[in-house]
């Protein structure tokens, strides 16, 4: 058991939650990895904690993306309509699930891992150098997104400097 | 019978709605809560059979919802439906009287047997 991990190994720990939530609560396909440029329009971050410090996974596509998650976590069809806080509160949800995927895929790693709760952007993140950050492009069905990790660059007290 | 879904964010009570209808509880009478402090008013004004509330929410969170619940000796089934699920979590949950802890993504199925084990 580790104290720390690798944004490297956090991305992945997030693409194999994500998958998780795709092929069940989204009723997708596999997702598929990525390596061509994919919006950040709209999406959400959800923070975890570990012990030594703190990690934000997001969930980035565009407004039509983020409203195609929508309807497939709600089962709606492509004629229901969605308000932008129906939208905003469906991928926060999404983010939380695979971020509860993820808490339990890292127990053996992590001694601990807590979560904390969605925050919804409309817009580009623009992370500031205390911030590290490590994208990886997806396609959740035919829907184009991007996992975006940042962690602070400071570490939490109790770290290791 | 009546089942109470108790979670701030109305994209996942629409989305426990449905999982109750598609295993099979169709014809239960569904309420819902956006938090615990919501939930509790209506649960002491109108006991459900069952409730099945999100852990983290503002205002009361689904485990001060249950430890409220035990301290006014309020018999009623409660369950937890959370994307949290740590062993410590499960501990905590089953010491504040919550009868079972669903995590999400969850399927019809998971739903079904749960229910229908404590609501026999």
């Amino acid at each position: 058991m580790t104290s720390v991990l690798t944004l490297e190994a956090w991305l992945e720990a997030a693409i194999g939650a994500l998958n998780e939530v795709a092929t069940s609560s989204l009723g997708t396909a596999p997702i598929e990895r990525s390596e061509g440029s994919m919006p950040e329009e709209a999406g959400a971050f959800l923070p975890l904690f570990s012990d030594h410090e703190s990690i934000h996974v997001g969930l980035f596509s565009t407004r039509a993306g983020a409203a195609a998650l929508t309807r497939s976590l709600l089962g709606m069809g492509p004629e229901d309509e969605l308000s932008d806080s129906d939208i905003a509160d469906a991928v926060g949800e999404i983010v939380n699930i695979f971020g509860g995927v993820m808490q339990r895929a890292l127990h053996g790693e992590l001694k601990r891992v807590d979560l904390g709760l969605p925050v919804f952007i409309w817009g580009l993140v623009a992370p500031t150098e205390r911030l590290k950050r490590l994208d990886g492009g997806v396609m959740i069905g035919d829907v184009p997104a991007k996992l975006i990790l940042l962690r602070g660059a400071v570490e939490l007290p109790g770290g290791k400097g | 019978m009546k089942i109470m879904v108790v979670d701030d964010s109305k994209a996942m009570r629409m989305i426990v709605n449905r999982t109750l209808r598609q295993a099979g509880f169709g014809n239960c009478e569904i309420v819902e809560a956006n938090n615990g402090k919501e939930a509790l008013e209506a649960i002491l004004a109108s006991p459900p059979d069952l409730v099945l509330t999100d852990w983290a929410m503002p205002e009361m969170n689904g485990l001060e919802l249950a430890k409220a619940l035990r301290e006014r000796n309020v018999a009623v089934k409660l369950g937890f439906v959370t994307s949290q699920g740590t062993a410590e979590m499960q501990e905590e949950a089953k010491n504040a009287g919550a009868l079972f802890v669903l995590t999400k993504p969850f399927t019809a199925d998971t739903f079904k047997a749960t229910l229908d084990s404590v609501l026999k």
